[in-house]
């Protein structure tokens, strides 16, 4: 059995990950627009994708803390392998729940194809970034149940002053210009751009989301097993 | 401690690049952001990998030009200028902190202590990993000591072993070349008394007795003489130990208590070093007063205790190179060796197990 294969079962064995996939982002849907602008649940998403994101790195989480990964070490596998094969997974999954998502967005809220195409690009260069993000933010711990409960926390915090959790012009001009240096904030920033036709705004947001994700990515790899 | 340097660098250069890129997107703007992140990322990568110092000028040059183009950039020139710094090439470093002066974007003093704070760091590493180098060389030389002590105390016992087989071959030699040549003429004249006496010759019996007697007379001597010649003479050994407390230099105490019959020639060669290696460390590390010494022989054990005053500094509380080695030598024998050192006296107990192991 490849890595990868594992990794998918070890995602699909956690009932809340099958949740956190196939059914919550649905009822995102229903969020209507505030005013002008994309609807309010197509931001509203993010958070969902932050937190799928962070359930699905458990498995490298856990087996970091159990101590499973200094076998894997120590096997022919090789960690690049190793992580690469539960981070493609991840992004498999969240890949398939974006493309789940937009495809019942297509059905309530019509937009035109093109706006979809762009937006699911969008989505997954946050999701990169997101995964990265726990992969990162989990290096921090030693338990799972205390990373996860400080992420509750933070997450919830760093999508409400960027724009994700709350609608963009509710925020001061003033926080704004803080809150740019958090990832979080170019997702919605993206969102906007992208009702407002700026190409190269969204492209901006792309690539700050890239940016990112690569940065996390290579700090994070580079901690000692 | 060897993570000190390393993490006083991260939090440098976190803090720099925090200055700079609130500098550089101060207009709100996102691509100065995303210029300054790329930064970063290739700052991560260029560390993490290990790369040679041609990509970061490289980077920098890159940098360098954009900076020229788009002024709001050049506040991040002064985190290379401290990359180069720490990095060992303050020359280098020189030219995008004095290029981001130039531009107006960054004030002096930022730049100044970007490279100062570099080439401190740079200072700091470079001699802790000295230290280190000189840390891990010293293990080295421990390691190699304690290998040269264990193969000269396996070589002590298969020399021990050797002597054994070589004693016991002079042995059998005395035995086969002195004794046992009387014991066969002994044997063959009472053999011919029996057929002289059958013969009727009196005369001649008696003479072969006779001689029988004299060779069983001789055998007896040289049995004597052999057995002599194997005794170990306890008495003689334990009064070489006694003698080194009477030939040292300040005057000891000694009482001995017990029989000291039962120690192995090796053991008693142990207890002799041991007392010399004691009375060597008095010589060296105290001028005492008085010098204490009990040798006591029970049943299972044989104990020496040394005690002395008039230590000198502070070196009695470390077992040195020459207790070491005799500890793991008395360890081979199941002994032991301790040393406790209280109120300006030092103690040295040797305990040895009597018989054979």
């Amino acid at each position: 059995m490849s890595v990868f294969v594992h990794a998918m079962r070890e995602a699909a064995r956690h009932r809340i990950n099958l949740v956190l996939i196939f059914l919550l982002p649905f009822p995102l849907l229903l969020i209507p627009a505030n005013g002008g602008g994309l609807p309010f649940g197509l931001s509203l998403y993010g958070l969902l994708v932050l937190y799928t994101a962070f359930l699905l790195g458990r498995s490298i989480a856990e087996d970091r803390m159990k101590g499973i990964i200094m076998r894997i070490a120590s096997s022919p596998i090789g960690i690049g392998r190793y992580l690469g094969s539960h981070l493609a997974a991840s992004f498999l999954l969240l890949g398939a729940q974006i493309g789940l998502f937009l495809l019942g967005s297509r059905f309530v809220h019509g937009l035109s194809a093109e706006t979809y195409l762009r937006l699911f690009f969008l989505y997954l260069t946050y999701s990169a970034f997101c995964t990265s993000f726990a992969l990162a933010w989990n290096n921090l711990f030693r338990s799972f149940g205390v990373s996860l409960s400080l992420f509750a926390g933070i997450a919830s915090i760093l999508c409400l002053v960027t724009g994700v959790s709350l609608p963009l012009f509710m925020i001061p001009p003033q926080v704004q210009r803080i809150t740019m240096y958090l990832p979080t904030y170019w997702l919605a920033f993206g969102i906007e751009a992208l009702y407002a036709a700026r190409s190269s705004d969204l492209l901006l947001s792309h690539g700050i989301l890239a940016a990112y994700a690569a940065i996390l990515f290579v700090a994070s790899t580079g901690r000692k097993l | 401690m060897w993570a000190a340097p390393r993490a006083a660098h991260a939090a440098i250069m976190a803090a720099l690049f925090v200055l700079a890129l609130m500098q550089t997107t101060r207009p709100s703007a996102g691509a100065p952001l995303l210029a300054a992140l790329l930064l970063l990322l290739f700052l991560l990568v260029w560390e993490r990998r290990s790369l040679e110092l041609a990509w970061l000028v490289g980077g920098c040059a890159l940098f360098c030009v954009l900076a020229t183009i788009f002024h709001e950039l050049a506040p991040l020139l002064v985190v290379f200028a401290y990359v180069f710094a720490a990095s060992g090439a303050p020359v280098i470093a020189l030219v995008p902190s004095t290029l981001s002066f130039a531009l107006g974007e960054t004030q002096l003093a930022v730049a100044v202590c970007a490279l100062l704070l570099g080439w401190l760091i740079h200072r700091w590493r470079h001699e802790s990993n000295e230290l280190r180098e000189q840390a891990d060389g010293l293990r080295q030389q421990l390691y190699r000591s304690e290998q040269t002590a264990l193969t000269l105390l396996s070589d002590h016992r298969d020399i021990q072993r050797l002597s054994q087989l070589e004693e016991r071959r002079n042995v059998a030699e005395r035995l086969h070349d002195n004794l046992g040549h009387e014991l066969t003429a002994a044997d063959l004249s009472i053999k011919s008394v029996g057929a002289l006496l059958r013969a009727g010759k009196i005369e001649h019996a008696i003479s072969a007795q006779r001689k029988g007697e004299e060779r069983l007379s001789q055998a007896l001597q040289q049995l004597k003489g052999a057995v002599s010649g194997l005794d170990p003479g306890t008495e003689s050994d334990i009064s070489l130990v006694t003698e080194l407390f009477e030939r040292f230099v300040y005057p000891v105490e000694l009482s001995i208590e017990g029989t000291p019959p039962g120690l192995e020639p090796h053991q008693l060669q142990l207890m002799h070093s041991a007392v010399k290696e004691a009375l060597t460390n008095v010589s060296k590390h105290a001028v005492p007063q008085s010098v204490h010494a009990k040798i006591e022989f029970t049943d299972r054990i044989a104990r020496l205790s040394i005690t002395n005053d008039g230590i000198l500094g502070r070196s009695g509380s470390r077992a040195g190179h020459g207790l070491r080695y005799l500890r793991k030598r008395l360890e081979a024998v199941r002994g032991s060796l301790s040393t406790t050192s209280a109120k300006n006296e030092f103690t040295l107990v040797v305990t040895v197990p009597k018989g054979r192991r």
